[in-house]
């Protein structure tokens, strides 16, 4: 699983009951984001691709020690991500192909598929948006990137504005309808 | 393997995935292909881990021995490969649909039992009594049998199994020479039906069908009729067990068991042979010439039974030496 580093013996809840809820509903929470941010950084990675274990680091690094992927659950999590789906249906959000770097280690490396970045825009678009809706809720300030970024109206799907997209690529709403994405 | 690892540590990363391998699942083991991948990944995994935790390129046996301490006892990294199938009650949404029609079926025989108790042997002194007494005796067995039926199938899908791993054209991965062996002896879909079919009828003899048939019989053929639903239960639970692994080992010790158990069945077949006059009592309907050639035919079968069973024994003891 993802957990919290917080989520450890370390805490300081006295309640046993106030724990146990509260490491269901980050466990529940984490879960998600833990997919959303594994994604993102295969594919900062690019071409390059990234293997397992530098993946683990870096989002431990990139979330501040806030995602830390227990080590037994990550290459089933990467399989997982590999072929998603059921008997009826499937996605390849990543691939991986074993690459020797030099003649004595050989690793697996992980790449983000073409089918792989529609999806993370689309998680992306989605929680970028939840976070911005719920945020006068829970008093925080959230600025998204409307700049550079569009938005979907319709499904969330985030779209570069550089690009100038006329329609969403995952549900072909009319973009140019849109006046912006920003919260008020 | 990487070269530049010194020995003990090769042999302590070896040691450790040879553990996990042991704790994956039958139908993951069959995929050898993807059960390698996955030990590779475990084992560059361990490496690099260790040498973080040495800080050099060149880790040793304390740093290896951390490296795989976070990442989990053996156990607990293969019950992560456990986890297939897409979560629908308790039981996977891929097998609910298979677990539905065993369930179906059973129902439709304990249905025709009923109505086959119900109209032959009613009993005409109060035959309102007896429907009733039989229908509540059907809905008892049929809920029983549901029980085990759906045990069966959560444990199935706790293990992640799925149903083409019971399918016999999904088994026949390897062309290899050991590969086709092994498939003699490993056969999932048969254990699984064995089982069931076990469960059930074990516990039917269990439950005094002759009571429910109206039929009165002497105490030591109801004896007999219980010591061969126990028998009949034990071995549906060393069908099952055959399921859990595909280790020559580990099922060498459960076909003996399997070949044990024939003897008593021989011995009650034998038992029920010498005093057959029991079931000409009992079935005064059915010419005794029938029931005697019958009974010759269960000795005869259960004896070659024995046969089959202590040849494959043979055959399997010699596969795991080899």
């Amino acid at each position: 699983m993802i957990s919290n580093i917080k989520g450890t013996e370390s805490t300081l809840i006295e309640s046993e009951s106030h724990r146990k809820f509260l490491e269901s509903f980050e466990s529940d929470l984490l879960r998600g984001i833990g997919k959303l941010c594994i994604l993102k950084v295969i594919t900062n990675h690019g071409k390059d691709g990234i293997y397992g274990y530098q993946l683990m680091k870096e989002v431990k690094e990139l979330t501040h020690g806030m995602l830390i992927i227990k080590e037994g659950t990550l290459y089933p999590l990467l399989r997982n991500l590999e072929n998603w789906g059921t008997k009826d249906y499937s996605i390849e959000l990543i691939r991986s192909e074993k690459r020797y770097e030099d003649e004595e280690r050989p690793r697996k490396y992980y790449f983000i598929t073409d089918e792989g970045k529609k999806i993370v825009n689309h998680m992306e678009g989605f929680f970028s948006k939840l976070t911005e809706a719920i945020s006068q809720l829970i008093d925080f300030n959230v600025t998204l990137n409307v700049e550079k970024y569009t938005y979907c109206p319709n499904c969330t799907n985030k779209v570069d504005s550089i690009n100038d997209a006329n329609y969403c690529e995952e549900c072909g709403y009319n973009l140019q309808k849109t006046d912006g994405t920003k919260h008020e | 393997m990487v070269l530049s690892m010194n020995k003990e540590v090769e042999e302590l990363i070896d040691e450790f995935i040879l553990e996990v391998e042991k704790n994956f699942p039958e139908w993951l083991k069959d995929k050898k292909e993807e059960t390698e991948d996955i030990l590779f990944e475990l084992r560059t995994h361990s490496y690099d881990s260790a040498c973080e935790i040495e800080g050099s390129d060149n880790p040793n046996l304390i740093a290896v021995q951390k490296a795989i301490n976070n990442m989990g006892t053996p156990k607990e990294i293969a019950k992560n490969y456990k986890k297939r199938g897409t979560p629908k009650y308790f039981i996977s949404e891929e097998l609910f649909e298979y677990y539905q029609r065993v369930v179906g079926v059973v129902l439709m025989l304990v249905l025709v039992l009923t109505v086959v108790i119900n109209v032959f042997f009613i009993n005409l002194g109060d035959p309102i009594q007896g429907i009733i007494s039989g229908i509540s005796n059907g809905l008892a067995m049929f809920a029983l049998f549901l029980v085990v039926i759906t045990t069966i199938f959560v444990w199935l899908s706790s293990e992640g199994y799925l149903p083409e791993d019971f399918d016999k054209k999904g088994s026949k991965r390897s062309k290899s020479e050991s590969a086709k062996k092994q498939y003699k002896y490993y056969k999932p879909g048969s254990f699984l039906f064995g089982g069931i079919i076990g469960f059930i009828f074990g516990i039917f003899l269990l439950s005094d069908p002759l009571k429910i048939f109206n039929i009165t019989a002497p105490a030591d053929l109801k004896l007999v009729i219980v010591i061969s639903g126990i028998i009949t239960i034990l071995q549906a639970i060393l069908n099952l067990l055959r399921i859990q692994s595909k280790d020559p080992g580990w099922h060498l010790p459960l076909n003996t068991l399997d070949l044990l158990l024939r003897f008593p069945s021989l011995g009650l077949t034998i038992f029920i042979f010498v005093n057959r006059q029991w079931i000409y009592d009992i079935l005064p309907f059915i010419p005794e010439m029938i029931i005697y050639i019958f009974l010759v035919i269960a000795i005869v079968g259960t004896f070659l039974d024995m046969i089959t069973k202590a040849s494959s024994l043979i055959k399997l003891y010699h596969f795991k030496e080899n």
